[in-house]
């Protein structure tokens, strides 16, 4: 058997059957009918049309035979296609090719074959439409010939496969074009170069309510109302003429007509494509008719927001989330004195409040919110953001200086999300409620004390008369002069009870802080009523189970809560009845006080009212037991200032235990920062709300911050635990901090700790104290700048480090000079005269002092006595040196002579040759 | 026999005066003076040698602070106490007048049957100590 061998060409011609991408495609009725004919024609068992691929002949149309394909090599096409000619075998058994080949030995037993080339349009012969049969047989020349003109069809057909493939991508789209023309929700038009309507999408049907029919070769202009309908045309005949598109683009908004006439708004954008030379306009038309109403109806709440906010008679502004104003309404330009021109977009609420009202109220929100609470716009917003109600008084800043008072309620701005886009604050001036009260507050406080001038002399002659010449008087007459005695009595109380209760009321009642033992208070307290007690045939008994009960009080207000309670529990406890006061730890953090008699109960139905004002179970107890009705108004409102809660147990006829909870006062409280990277701080200082504030503002710095509010707690602490520093209170319940300190020196371990101090009065401190060789760090005013602290204590942590210079100099200039050049090597200090270099001297420690000689109180060099031997002097003036000078000196310099290195060189030599 | 005590009470309410003339009247070892404002007292103390001095503090012309800085400046009066007697009794009130150099206040409206024993603790407290 011989194998066909390949064309020449056979590469190419591989790759001209692939291109005509007729391979292993489903059979078609135009290549089948053509092998039917062959078939019917040359009466033969099989016709095939036979594609000879690179391994394989593969058969696109094939009758008589199952098989699609058959290997290449042992196939009759692959000879046939090596000739233009038709291949013509009228019995294979004769001829040695194909004697032996498998198709002819076996099945389907091959005598006669006939293959005519099949041709590409580039000349490639790819296959053969060929006729086969089992008997031998040779064909005539009209039957080879009949054969050659049938294969010429199968070319045709196989060279037109292209364009069918064509045909069948271009429907495709077409129809894929047409559903997405008619699914956009924008009605989409195109018009030719006259402005003729060339096609028109179902939501252009939906918009203007015209079927495409009737609109399809029509002017557009149908589409537009007047004036647009006219202008239509001159648009396209300029377009025509200049090229220049007067409507192409996006975002025209125009006016549309529907088929009933009706006109709409319409965004309209036009594009344009050459179609072969010819201009082609798409439009593609959205209907705005419900975006304008929605805008509409916008507006109109605008509008509305507007007239509310011109015509409101209180402050309205709101602000962006850093604090920038963006709303300043029309009350607030009247109340205000400013134009919204200066404010919005560039002032922030800072410019009409009290800085210092901000940082006392950034004080007292850092200990509500327990968390540090900066004084800037935080304070405004602080519990808005946090979803708590914030309304509080404020005085606003006018532009021109004066002040009014401001009831000013906080809410936050939130998009749909939730997140935060700015606040709104809405102010109003209470200016007159203010005075009211004011008004009020002294008018009770001078009836009060009008009140009492002649309620004097009542009770002095009634007292007089019951006490001296009562001997004469009827028992009657006695009687009636007792009820009007009893009664000033009771007048007297009721007037100082007023006086508490607005004083409260208006805030006025002031309180004095301090450390206080609540069961040292208590046997006070019992002591100071036991008289009453026994009037009532009542005992009194302490029943003491916290021996010590630290708390932050006002004592004398802490008395009056107990004299209520005590009063209370005497008077409505039967005739040898027992009351008993306990106090008690509740917790870690708090301490109770209960006080508990046997009287007959107070009816549940009481409870509400029972703290509120003129509160007496029964009207006839007035008579019976006296008191006012607002001891346990006045009492809540003094344990409610201690951050404290008064409430109470009661059964009817058994008995009623009133209690109140105060907050320990805790000696020191340790950071719960144990790591021990973080350097740990103690702070010395009685008030624990200033303690905690300064805790917070240090923690946030990385500094742990231990506490404690006595000098003794810092003794213990200071005994358990380095400190890199100490911030110290000078006035502390058990010893002042001047004492602290002097110890501290003198304890081997603690002499070298850094201390600040904090004083409310740090520059008197300072001087009283200039006669110690102690040293601070720096003395901190009372209430502390946080800059200034953060300046101090970075200094204190970095002592021992870094070297300390004082330069003695009155040259504004060369302190400026050597503060630049010093300040990366040591820690610059500097004093202007001898006054303040000699204050300096004696309160704080230096490495180095650089003197200049002539100052304006005198010589530098007087002050060579006072500086101590272990510190280092230069002398540093205008002078030249005069070699016998004090051996203390350990380097002269003459600032003209000195360059600013070498100066640098010499401190450097003499701070480090230490 | 005690040692009579001079107590000079200034008051401008007529009706005041009498309640402490009568609840003082009948007390072994005290004696009385009157004064019905503080100029009177200033002008007439120095001659009355007293040994405690009692002041109603809201005075029309002169209070009762400007009257006892007055009788202050006499020197024989330098350092004789002086007792507020005042409605106003408020903590901070009472402080005020220790720091400004009354020994004590007794507050209004005072008990008149008591009146004689308060004065004599606030004596003898002064006289010890």
């Amino acid at each position: 058997m011989q194998k066909p061998d390949f064309p020449a060409d056979e590469a190419q011609r591989v790759q001209a059957l692939r291109a005509l991408e007729v391979l292993d495609t489903l059979p078609e009725e135009r290549y089948d009918r053509l092998t039917r004919i062959a078939r019917q024609m040359f009466k033969t068992s099989i016709t095939l049309v036979s594609l000879v691929d690179a391994e394989r002949q593969w058969f696109k149309s094939r009758q008589g035979l199952d098989a699609t394909e058959t290997p290449r090599d042992i196939s009759f096409c692959g000879h046939a296609i090596l000739e233009n000619r038709v291949f013509h075998i009228p019995d294979a058994t004769e001829d040695p090719r194909f004697a032996d080949n498998p198709l002819v030995a076996g099945a389907p037993h091959i005598r006669l074959y006939a293959g005519a080339p099949l041709s590409t349009a580039d000349g490639y012969r790819v296959g053969t439409l060929c006729i086969i049969d089992s008997q031998p047989r040779r064909l005539t020349t009209e039957e080879l010939q009949a054969l050659r003109d049938l294969a010429d069809c199968v070319e045709m057909e196989l060279q037109q496969a292209h364009i069918h493939q064509a045909t069948d991508t271009l429907r495709h789209w077409e129809h894929y074009l047409h559903t997405v023309l008619n699914t956009v929700i924008d009605g989409v038009i195109t018009i030719d170069e006259r402005g003729i309507i060339q096609s028109f999408n179902r939501a252009a049907e939906r918009i203007f309510g015209y079927a495409t029919p009737e609109v399809i070769g029509k002017n557009v202009n149908m589409l537009m109302p007047e004036p647009y309908h006219s202008e239509h045309d001159g648009y396209l005949a300029r377009y025509q003429a200049t090229g220049e598109a007067r409507v192409i683009g996006t975002g025209r908004e125009v006016v549309g007509r529907r088929k009933d006439g009706s006109t709409f708004p319409m965004d309209l954008a036009v594009g344009t494509a050459m179609l072969e030379d010819v201009p082609l306009f798409t439009g593609v038309v959205r209907d705005l008719s419900e975006r304008q109403q929605a805008k509409q109806q916008l507006d109109e709440t605008n509008r509305l927001r507007q007239a509310i906010l011109d015509s409101a008679n209180v402050c309205i502004i709101s602000t962006d989330t850093e604090g920038v104003i963006q709303i300043f309404n029309k009350a607030a330009q009247r109340m205000l004195g400013y134009t919204e021109e200066e404010v919005v977009g560039k002032a922030t609420p800072a410019l009409i409040h009290d800085p210092g009202e901000v940082a006392a109220r950034a004080k007292a929100l850092s200990k509500e919110l327990e968390c540090l609470i900066e004084p800037g716009f935080e304070v405004f917003v602080a519990k808005s953001r946090r979803g708590q109600a914030d309304e509080n008084e404020w005085i606003y800043i006018r532009k021109d200086g004066s002040r009014f008072p401001v009831l000013l309620t906080v809410t936050v701005l939130r998009d749909p999300h939730g997140a935060i886009t700015g606040f709104l604050g809405i102010g109003s001036d209470i200016t007159e409620r203010k005075k009211m009260e004011r008004m009020k507050s002294e008018f009770v406080s001078t009836v009060s004390h009008e009140l009492r001038t002649p309620l004097t002399s009542i009770r002095g002659a009634l007292g007089l008369i019951l006490g001296k010449a009562s001997a004469g008087l009827s028992p009657k007459a006695r009687q009636l002069l007792e009820t009007a005695n009893r009664n000033s009595e009771r007048l007297t109380l009721l007037i100082n009870d007023i006086l508490d209760l607005e004083k409260i009321e208006s805030g006025r009642l002031e309180f004095t802080f301090k450390p206080l033992d609540l069961a040292m208070l208590a046997r006070q307290a019992l002591a100071a009523n036991e008289g009453y007690a026994q009037q009532h045939a009542v005992r009194l008994r302490l029943n003491e189970e916290a021996p010590h009960a630290p708390v932050w009080g006002d004592e004398n207000r802490l008395l009056q809560v107990f004299a209520n309670l005590l009063s209370n529990a005497i008077k409505y406890s039967p005739k040898g009845g027992e009351v008993v006061v306990s106090v008690q730890p509740v917790d870690t953090a708090s301490f109770r006080v209960s006080v508990k008699d046997t009287g007959r109960g107070i009816p549940a139905t009481f409870r509400d009212q029972i703290f509120g004002r003129f509160a007496q179970v029964d009207s006839s107890d007035t008579r019976e037991k006296g008191g006012t009705g607002l001891g346990l108004s006045i009492t809540k409102a003094i344990v409610e200032r201690h951050d404290g809660r008064i409430d109470y147990h009661s059964r009817e006829a058994v008995g009623t235990e009133f209690y109140f909870e105060l907050p320990a006062w805790r000696e020191a409280i340790k950071s719960p920062h144990l790591d021990p990277e973080w350097p740990r701080v103690l702070i010395c200082e009685d008030n624990s709300d200033v303690a905690s504030i300064l805790a917070a503002l240090l923690e946030q710095q990385g500094l742990a911050c231990d506490i404690a509010t006595t000098a003794a707690a810092a003794w213990s602490l200071l005994a358990k635990t380095p400190y890199r520093a100490l911030l110290l209170d000078l006035t502390l319940p058990d010893g002042d901090g001047l004492m602290l300190i002097r110890q501290l020196r003198e304890d081997e371990a603690a002499r070298d700790m850094s201390i600040i101090v904090l004083s409310g009065y740090a520059e008197e401190g300072r001087g009283a104290w200039s006669g110690d060789a102690l040293t601070v760090v720096d003395w901190l005013r009372k209430p502390v700048d946080r800059e200034q602290l953060t300046q101090a204590l970075r200094q204190a942590l970095r002592r021992g480090r870094f070297p300390r210079i004082l330069h003695v100099e009155d040259d504004p200039d060369m302190i400026q000079i050597a503060r630049a050049l010093i300040e990366e090597t040591a820690e610059y200090v500097f004093a202007t005269s001898l006054c303040e270099a000699r204050q300096r001297i004696r309160t704080e420690h230096f490495d180095l002092v650089i003197l200049d000689i002539t100052l304006p109180d005198g010589s530098g060099l007087s002050l060579l006595d006072e500086i101590g031997g272990d510190c280092q002097v230069m002398l540093f003036s205008g002078l030249e040196s005069n070699s016998e000078l004090s051996q203390q000196i350990a380097a002269v310099l003459v600032k003209s002579k000195t360059s600013n290195e070498r100066l640098l060189a010499t401190i450097k030599q003499l701070i480090y040759s230490r | 026999m005690t040692e009579t005590l001079r107590i000079l009470y200034v008051d401008d309410e007529a009706d005041i005066r009498s309640i402490v003339e009568f609840a003082l009247e009948d007390e072994e070892g005290l004696t009385l003076e009157l004064c019905t404002s503080g100029r009177e007292a200033v002008a007439k103390a120095p001659a009355l040698h007293p040994d405690l001095i009692l002041l109603d503090v809201m005075m029309p012309g002169m209070d009762g602070p400007t009257t006892l800085q007055r009788l202050r400046a006499h020197a024989e009066l330098a350092a004789t106490p002086v007792v507020f007697v005042t409605a106003k009794v408020q903590p901070q009130e009472i402080a005020h007048f220790k720091t400004i150099g009354a020994l004590d206040v007794i507050a209004k409206p005072f008990d008149p049957m008591v009146l004689a024993s308060q004065i004599r603790a606030l004596w003898r407290r002064y006289r010890d100590g």
